[in-house]
């Protein structure tokens, strides 16, 4: 018999106080409210920038699909993407690369009518789903004038690119949100 | 009523008045509101269910939709292609039926899966305003339990202090405080008794000194105008 009057009980994990919510708290299968449409998290990733994590949400709402990513420095900064086809984005971006070796990108690139400026670059490491193992890739990121929108390149493999435009959002602009067991 | 049913009926009023006592408002209160919250997570959870069916099943007609159009685009290539003379009329006739058959399946099915979807949102909306009544009435407790914290805490200082002051005065140090306060008052009004009496010894006897020296020195000068008047020396 295995029950033991002295076995301290196993502490259970404190519930989520439904009333304080945030989206810090999102996990896959919640559902939220954003710009009048109700999305559901369809997946949950983290990137590592050499120690810097970013978490990102994928959003599902019928056939669209956003990501969300929530970045800290000193503070908190909230950023909604949607991939792009590369051919989105004016001129060859691959052809470019490979003149360049790989790593010199245009300095400036012109996507869905409008300039983006190159801001930054990174090598970074994606983990699907959470996991253990880390996928390398190399990311570029451009700003508009404005410096609320946002376009970024990713290259995971020697021919492979990625590209997302984006825009700052807060916090605030997302409601409703509902957990699930 | 018999003798038992008012037997059990005292019993029972004395278990409610030792549970009574055993009852701390706030703790009753807190627990009370851990229990809502209890069930806004469960009611929730639940329209987080709803409406994450509903928008798969938004998402499934949207993927019927296109298939659709692609069953139709299938079957006009298909007699396009008869009608230039690439492939057999009957034959192009054959699979455009067939792709026009799989496109009202899926027409069919897009139907299905809207009326599913706008059901499961009707439901999602009911449950959301349910949601949102609950969510107020754990605000409102929350707040309500804010104050009831404050007015315990007041109550139990007070208790205290009255306490306090109700064991202070039962040791008779408050009594004695009031004896004393009399006695000193006692001695005071002695006093003045005292000093009344004083005042008024001093005052007659100043009097009787100032009757006195007045009337001698006009005795005196009297005395004196008397041998004048007679031709005396004094």
């Amino acid at each position: 018999m295995n029950w033991n009057p002295f076995k301290k009980k196993k502490e259970e994990p404190e519930a989520l106080d439904p009333l304080s919510i945030t989206l810090s708290d999102l996990k896959t299968g919640y559902v939220l409210d954003y710009d009048l449409k109700t999305w559901q998290v369809t997946a949950q990733h983290y990137y590592d920038y050499e120690g810097d994590r970013v978490d990102e949400w994928e959003l599902t709402c019928g056939d669209d699909v956003a990501y969300l990513e929530r970045s800290e420095d000193d503070s908190i900064t909230w950023g909604l993407t949607r991939k792009i086809p590369l051919s989105d984005i004016e001129g060859d971006i691959r052809g470019h690369m490979r003149d360049h070796d790989n790593d010199d990108p245009p300095e400036e690139v012109r996507c869905q009518e409008t300039m983006f400026y190159g801001v930054s670059s990174a090598v970074g490491s994606f983990y699907k789903d959470g996991g253990d193992e880390g996928q390398q890739f190399i990311i570029w990121n451009y700003l508009d004038e404005s410096k609320k929108h946002t376009l970024s390149i990713e290259q995971w493999d020697e021919d492979a690119f990625d590209a997302a435009v984006g825009e700052v959002v807060e916090e605030y602009q997302f409601s409703n949100i509902l957990p699930i067991d | 009523m018999s003798i038992f049913q008012r037997l059990f009926n005292v019993g029972k009023s004395e278990v409610h008045s030792a549970i009574d006592k055993f009852e701390d408002p706030i703790k009753m209160t807190e627990q009370g509101i851990r229990d809502l919250k209890n069930d806004l997570n469960s009611a929730m959870t639940s329209l987080a269910e709803v409406k994450g069916q509903a928008i798969r099943l938004r998402k499934q007609a949207e993927d019927n939709k296109k298939a659709s159009a692609d069953w139709e685009r299938k079957a006009m290539v298909l007699l396009q292609k008869a009608q230039s003379g690439d492939l057999d009329a009957g034959e192009a006739d054959r699979l455009a039926t067939e792709a026009l058959s799989r496109k009202s399946e899926a027409d069919n099915r897009i139907s299905q899966f809207e009326q599913d979807a706008q059901m499961q949102e009707d439901m999602a909306a009911k449950l959301q305003s349910q949601v949102e009544k609950l969510k107020s009435t754990i605000a409102t407790h929350e707040n309500e339990l804010i104050s009831l914290r404050a007015r315990a805490k007041t109550a139990a200082a007070t208790k205290k202090i009255n306490k306090q002051l109700a064991k202070v005065d039962s040791s008779g140090t408050i009594s004695m405080l009031e004896r004393m306060k009399e006695r000193v008052e006692e001695d005071e009004s002695l006093s003045q008794a005292y000093g009344e009496m004083a005042d008024e010894s001093k005052s007659v006897d100043e009097e009787i000194d100032a009757a006195l020296s007045t009337s001698s020195s006009g005795t005196d000068q009297r005395l004196a105008e008397l041998k004048a008047k007679m031709g005396m020396n004094s």
